[in-house]
């Protein structure tokens, strides 16, 4: 590596660069902030989407829902035709009148969801439970659509 | 040089401060929460589903509340399959300065429906007082 002697000149000559580049990092990382926070206020004026985890057992599908601060009475839990819809609202409640909020993250609204079940369930057999916020539906499967092991004869 | 910063885990980490709404809503951050302020006492409410009592931990120090805690791992059939997977377990810290002193002796919490609430007594010189002029 050769050495290059230092030129003061140079070094401000680059200056202006250096801040163009500075402000352009700049204005990206806010846009892209923005853009962020516009789509989540679309989404919490709007409709918000829970959490969902679905697992899926021999004999019936788990669905879990997470719906923190949500009451069990605004939770409506369907099943038309093999689709599982969960709907409901979390409802925005002031406490009192005399109180300020500084910060509102959380979700509140209407919610939606709906899941095609890959195969029929016993639609009277379905469970559903409510804890530490979150929603578990257990739908046991149809005998037709339990894995049946077949033994084949081979002669 | 690139200054990236590792947006928004980098800000749990940092104490938040108090007025600050449009930086901080973004759906990365976890836990989300709400921050209400009335005569007596500042409420601090964060949703934390599917996170038991004792997984969670509350310290005052300083002027600054820190909510942190563990999201654990429900318990799956062995013979189960996960098809759909959107809930997050992870560990969390959320700082919030609470911009007036606080009777910490009587600050309160308390759990239900997976949502965790926080109240911060004001101390008795932060508290709004009406003043009669003579």
């Amino acid at each position: 590596m050769a050495l290059i002697r230092w030129n003061p000149a140079r070094e401000l000559a680059n200056f202006p660069n250096e801040i163009f580049n500075l402000q352009r990092e700049i204005n990206r990382m806010f846009d892209s902030f923005f853009r962020g926070w516009r789509d989540e206020e679309e989404t919490s004026l709007a409709q918000w989407s829970p959490a969902v985890d679905i697992a899926e057992k021999d004999d019936a599908y788990i669905v879990k829902v997470e719906l923190p601060g949500v009451e069990k009475d605004d939770v409506k839990v369907t099943l038309e035709s093999n689709v599982l819809t969960i709907r409901g609202e979390k409802k925005f409640e002031k406490e009192t009148k005399k109180e300020n909020y500084h910060r509102i993250e959380r979700c509140y609204g209407s919610f939606n969801r709906s899941f095609t079940l890959p195969s029929t369930v016993k639609s009277d057999k379905i469970d559903a439970t409510y804890k530490d916020g979150v929603l578990t539906i257990t739908l046991p499967k149809a005998e037709e659509a339990k894995p049946k092991q077949i033994e084949v004869k081979v002669k | 040089m690139m200054v990236r910063v590792a947006y928004p885990n980098i800000f749990d980490e940092l104490i938040e401060e108090f007025f600050t709404p449009a930086l901080d809503v973004t759906p990365t951050v976890y836990p989300a929460i709400d921050i209400l302020e009335n005569d007596a006492a500042t409420v601090v409410v964060a949703e934390v589903p599917g996170v038991k009592k004792e997984d969670v931990s509350l310290k005052y120090e300083n002027n600054v509340l820190t909510i942190s805690g563990e999201r654990k791992p429900y318990e799956i059939p062995q013979d189960a399959r996960i098809l759909l997977n959107e809930m997050r377990v992870r560990k969390f810290t959320r700082s919030i300065e609470i911009p007036h002193d606080v009777d910490a002796e009587k600050i309160t919490a308390e759990m239900n429906n997976g949502v965790l609430r926080v109240t911060l007594p004001k101390a008795e010189v932060a508290r709004t007082r009406t003043i009669e002029i003579k």
